[in-house]
C-alpha cells in the first residue's frame, strides 16, 4: 500500500506536475470549442406580429375570406419591401366563426401573442363582442367592414376605414323613392348580425318613410338556423310590396334571391351592402341581377393605386377583390402608416392614426376622425351581366 | 499525417453517397406523388364515368329508381340543369333547389362549348355551407353537374397521414386549398399561391422543390392532376426525408472529430511522455558523467523503447563498471608487484618518454 501511494506521488509530481501549464491550455480549448458554437448569436426573429379576425368558415365566412386575402397580400407586400421600420411583419389569422364567444376568445389568443394591433373583425356583431375586451387590454383594433353606429363617436380603441351606415341608408332610401318610385318596401333581415342589420334597417327606415315610404312588417331569420327560404319568400310574395331590402349576408341573400327568380317573381332588389361580395354573384347568378345597393367602393375606378392592386389581388388569389378586400388592404396601410409614425411605439398608435387623419385609400381620401370612424365616398351601385356597375 | 487519407477518404465517400441518395429521394418522392396524382385521378375519373352514363340515358335511369344516387358510390350528389344552367333536378331531390339559376357556380360558358369535363373552382355550397367544387359535363340538351364524394379521395389522403411518409395537398386552379393536412386550410378557403411548388404547379411546372415553409425546410414534388388541372403536392420536412443521410453526416463529423481529439491527445500525452523519459534518460547520462554508477535513480519508463534504451544504457554502464573494477584490480595487482619487486622496472611510452619508475629503480639512479 505504502509502495502504491509512494508511486502516486512519484507520477503525480514527476509527470502530471509537469504538465499541468499544458494540460491548463489544453482543457480550456477543449472546453471553449462548443461554447464557440452555443455563444453564435442566434438571429432572434423579431417579427412585429399582426392580426387578422373575421369570420373564415361557414355561409358567412365571404367577408373574412376575403378580408384575409386582402391583409395578406398588403403584408405580403409590405414585407418584401422591406417590413415595418426594417421589421418582418408575420400575420396571426384568427375565425370568429361568427360567434361572439369565440370572437373572444381568438381575440384574447391574438393579444397574448402580442399583436401590435388586431384588424378586424369583419361583421358588426363581432366587433362589439370584442370591444370590451380590446378596450382593457389597450390593444389597437382597426375593422375594414364594420358600420355600426352603435360603435362611433367613442373615444376608444376601437376604429375602422369603413363608413358608418347612416350617411348610406339616407343616400340610399332617397335613391330608392326618388329615383326609382319604389313607395312600399319589404325588409328582411337575419339576426345573426343584428347590430348592423337592425341599425342599418332603423335608420333607412326613418329616412324612408319620413320621405313618404312605408315599410311592411319586416321578416327575420337567424343565418346559423335551419330555414326554408321558399315559405318565406311565398308569405312575402302575398304581401306584393314595391320592392325588397335585403340586409343579409351574401349567401342567404343569394338564397333569397333564387327562391324569388325560381317563382319568376320579378321584384325590386334592394341590398344593405353587407352582401356585396363576388360571392353573391357566384351563387345567385341571375336572380341577383338589377339589384341596388351602397358600398364604399367603385369596381370602376381608375385610381392607379387602385388599378395596380386589383391587378397584383387578382393575380395572386386568382379572383376579383371586393369590397372587404380593399377595405381590408386599406386597414392595413393605415396601420402600417401610423406605426411607422409613432416609431414604433404601439401605445401610440390610436393617436397617431387621429393626428395624421387623412390616409391616401386605394380609391380616394379616407379620413379617420377623432373617434375613429372614417368617412370616404360612397357609391350607389348595381349588378349587371354579373359585375357591380356604379350607377350614382 | 494519418488524418488527412483517413478524413479525405471519408469525406469523398460520404459526398458521393450524399449525392446518390439525394437522387434517389428525388426519384421516390417523385414517383410517389405520380402515383397519387394517379390514384386522385382514377377517382376523377370515376366520377366522369359516372356522369357521363347518367347523362347518357338519364330519363331511362330516373324512371327506373327516382333517387339514382345510391348506385354510383363516387357521387355525393348531382344537379341536371338545363343549358341555361337552370336546375331542373337534383339528386339528393331538393325541392328549394328546382329552378335556380346555378350557372355562375360552374364555368357554364366553357362547358357548353367543350362538353366537359369542367371543375369549377371552390365556393361555399349554400346548402352545406362548406367548400366544394362540382365537374360539369354537357350533352346537347342538358349539364349534369357531380359532387364528388370526398371519402375517396380522403382514404388516401388518411392512408398517406397514417404512414406518416409526408403531407399531400391538392388546391384547385386557383391555388385554394380543397384538401389539406389541417382540414381549416380548406374550411377557410384558404390560397395557397404563395407557397412556392403552388406556385410553379399553378404556372404549370411539375417536379421536385426545395423550399421553406413557415420557416421549416421542406421538400416536395408537385404533379398536375389531369382534367381537373389541380395542383398536387406531395411534400415532408427535409431533414425527414434526408434523415439518413443527416445521421450519415452526424456520424462522419463525430468520427472525424474523435479522430482528431484522439490524435491531439494522443499528440500532447506522447510528447510530454517522451519529454519525461529524455529528462530520465539525460539525468541518468549525467549521474552517470559525474560518476555515480548506481541504479538509484528512477529507471521505469512509460514507452517500450525508451525503456530499452534506458535498459541498454543500464547494462553498458554496468559493463563500464565491472571492467573499471577489474582494470583497478589489474592495476593495484600491477602496482603491488612493482612497488616490492627486487630489481628495477621502467615503463616508457612509443617515443621513449617515461611512464612509470619503480622504486627499485629509483634507487639505482639515485633518485629518492
Amino acid at each position: 500500500m505504502t509502495y502504491n501511494i509512494k508511486k502516486m506521488q512519484t507520477l503525480f509530481f514527476n509527470k502530471f506536475l509537469p504538465m499541468y501549464p499544458y494540460l491548463k491550455r489544453f482543457w480550456i480549448t477543449v472546453l471553449l470549442i462548443p461554447l464557440i458554437f452555443l455563444a453564435t448569436p442566434s438571429i432572434a426573429d423579431e417579427a412585429i406580429k399582426i392580426g387578422f379576425v373575421g369570420g373564415l368558415t361557414g355561409k358567412l365566412s365571404d367577408l373574412g375570406t376575403e378580408g384575409r386575402n386582402g391583409v395578406i397580400l398588403a403584408i405580403e407586400e409590405k414585407n418584401a419591401m422591406g417590413g415595418l421600420l426594417g421589421k418582418r411583419i408575420e400575420l396571426l389569422v384568427r375565425d370568429d366563426k361568427q360567434d361572439p364567444n369565440e370572437a373572444l376568445r381568438v381575440d384574447k389568443e391574438l393579444i397574448d401573442q402580442g399583436v401590435i394591433a388586431i384588424i378586424g373583425h369583419m361583421t358588426s356583431a363581432m366587433s362589439i363582442a370584442a370591444k370590451p375586451l380590446i378596450d382593457s387590454n389597450k390593444v389597437l383594433m382597426i375593422s375594414p367592414t364594420t358600420s355600426s353606429p352603435s360603435l362611433s363617436g367613442q373615444r376608444d380603441f376601437f376604429f375602422r376605414v369603413y363608413e358608418t351606415i347612416e350617411g348610406g341608408a339616407r343616400h340610399l332610401s332617397e335613391y330608392i323613392i326618388k329615383k326609382r318610385g319604389l313607395r312600399t318596401l319589404k325588409g328582411v333581415y337575419d339576426l345573426s348580425n343584428r347590430t348592423y342589420t337592425e341599425d342599418f334597417y332603423n335608420y333607412f327606415k326613418s329616412h324612408y318613410q319620413g320621405m313618404g315610404g312605408r315599410m311592411l312588417a319586416p321578416e327575420t331569420f337567424v343565418s346559423t338556423e335551419k330555414k326554408k327560404f321558399s315559405s318565406i319568400v311565398k308569405k312575402i310574395r302575398r304581401e306584393n310590396p314595391d320592392g325588397l331590402f335585403i340586409l343579409a349576408s351574401a349567401s342567404d341573400t343569394a338564397m333569397i334571391c333564387q327562391q324569388i327568380f325560381r317563382l319568376g317573381w320579378k321584384v325590386p332588389l334592394i341590398f344593405s351592402g353587407w352582401n356585396m361580395t363576388e360571392d353573391l354573384i357566384k351563387l345567385g347568378g341571375k336572380s341577383v341581377e338589377g339589384a341596388l345597393s351602397i358600398i364604399t367602393y367603385d369596381p370602376d375606378n381608375q385610381n392607379p393605386l387602385f388599378l395596380g392592386f386589383l391587378k397584383r389581388f387578382s393575380e395572386r388569389f386568382g379572383d376579383k377583390p371586393g369590397f372587404p378586400a380593399l377595405c381590408s388592404y386599406e386597414a392595413a396601410l393605415v396601420l402600417f402608416k401610423a406605426y411607422e409614425k409613432a416609431k414604433g411605439r404601439v401605445e401610440k398608435l390610436p393617436e397617431t392614426i387621429i393626428s395624421i387623419k387623412s390616409f391616401e385609400g386605394l380609391q380616394g381620401e379616407i379620413q379617420i376622425d377623432e373617434y375613429g370612424d372614417a368617412h370616404r365616398p360612397k357609391f350607389i351601385v348595381t349588378i349587371q351581366n354579373g359585375i357591380f356597375k356604379v350607377i350614382q | 499525417m494519418v488524418i488527412l487519407p483517413i478524413s479525405s477518404l471519408g469525406v469523398f465517400t460520404y459526398y458521393t453517397v450524399k449525392d446518390h441518395h439525394k437522387k434517389e429521394i428525388e426519384k421516390y418522392t417523385s414517383s410517389f406523388a405520380s402515383l397519387l396524382a394517379s390514384q386522385i385521378d382514377l377517382y376523377n375519373t370515376r366520377v366522369i364515368q359516372t356522369l357521363k352514363y347518367i347523362l347518357s340515358d338519364y330519363q331511362e335511369i330516373k324512371s327506373l329508381n327516382r333517387d339514382v344516387l345510391p348506385g354510383f358510390p363516387y357521387l355525393e350528389s348531382l344537379y341536371i340543369l338545363n343549358r341555361e344552367g337552370i336546375v331542373e333536378d337534383t339528386h339528393p331531390y331538393n325541392q328549394e333547389q328546382i329552378g335556380v339559376d346555378f350557372s355562375k357556380r360552374i364555368p357554364l360558358a366553357q362547358c357548353l362549348k367543350e362538353g366537359g369535363p369542367v371543375w369549377s373552382e371552390t365556393f361555399i355550397s349554400t346548402v352545406t355551407g362548406n367548400p366544394t367544387f362540382p365537374v360539369a359535363i354537357a350533352s346537347k340538351d342538358k349539364v349534369i353537374v357531380g359532387f364528388s364524394n370526398l371519402s375517396y379521395f380522403m382514404s388516401t389522403f388518411n392512408l398517406i397521414k397514417a404512414i406518416g411518409v409526408g403531407e399531400l395537398i391538392i388546391t384547385d386552379a386557383k391555388g385554394t386549398a380543397i384538401l389539406h393536412p389541417d382540414p381549416s386550410f380548406v374550411q377557410e378557403r384558404r390560397n395557397l399561391g404563395s407557397l412556392f411548388p403552388i406556385e410553379q404547379g399553378l404556372k404549370g411546372r411539375e417536379g421536385f422543390f426545395k423550399y421553406t415553409n413557415e420557416g421549416k425546410k421542406m421538400v416536395g414534388s408537385v404533379v398536375r392532376i389531369p382534367n381537373a388541372s389541380w395542383v398536387m403536392l406531395f411534400q415532408q420536412p427535409e431533414e425527414k426525408a434526408f434523415a439518413l443521410q443527416k445521421k450519415m453526416e452526424k456520424i462522419l463529423i463525430t468520427s472525424l472529430l474523435i479522430i482528431i481529439v484522439i490524435t491531439i491527445i494522443a499528440g500532447f500525452f506522447g510528447a510530454t511522455r517522451l519529454g519525461y523519459n529524455l529528462k530520465m534518460l539525460l539525468e541518468k547520462i549525467k549521474a552517470l558523467k559525474e560518476g555515480k554508477i548506481d541504479d538509484s535513480l528512477p529507471t521505469r519508463a512509460l514507452s517500450k523503447e525508451i525503456d530499452e534504451v534506458l535498459s541498454h544504457f543500464s547494462e553498458t554502464a554496468e559493463t563500464i563498471r565491472l571492467k573499471e573494477e577489474s582494470l583497478q584490480a589489474e592495476k593495484e595487482r600491477f602496482l603491488a608487484l612493482s612497488e616490492n619487486a627486487p630489481f628495477g622496472m621502467m615503463v616508457t611510452d612509443q617515443d621513449g618518454g617515461i611512464k612509470y619508475i619503480n622504486p627499485k629503480f629509483k634507487n639505482y639512479l639515485g633518485m629518492t
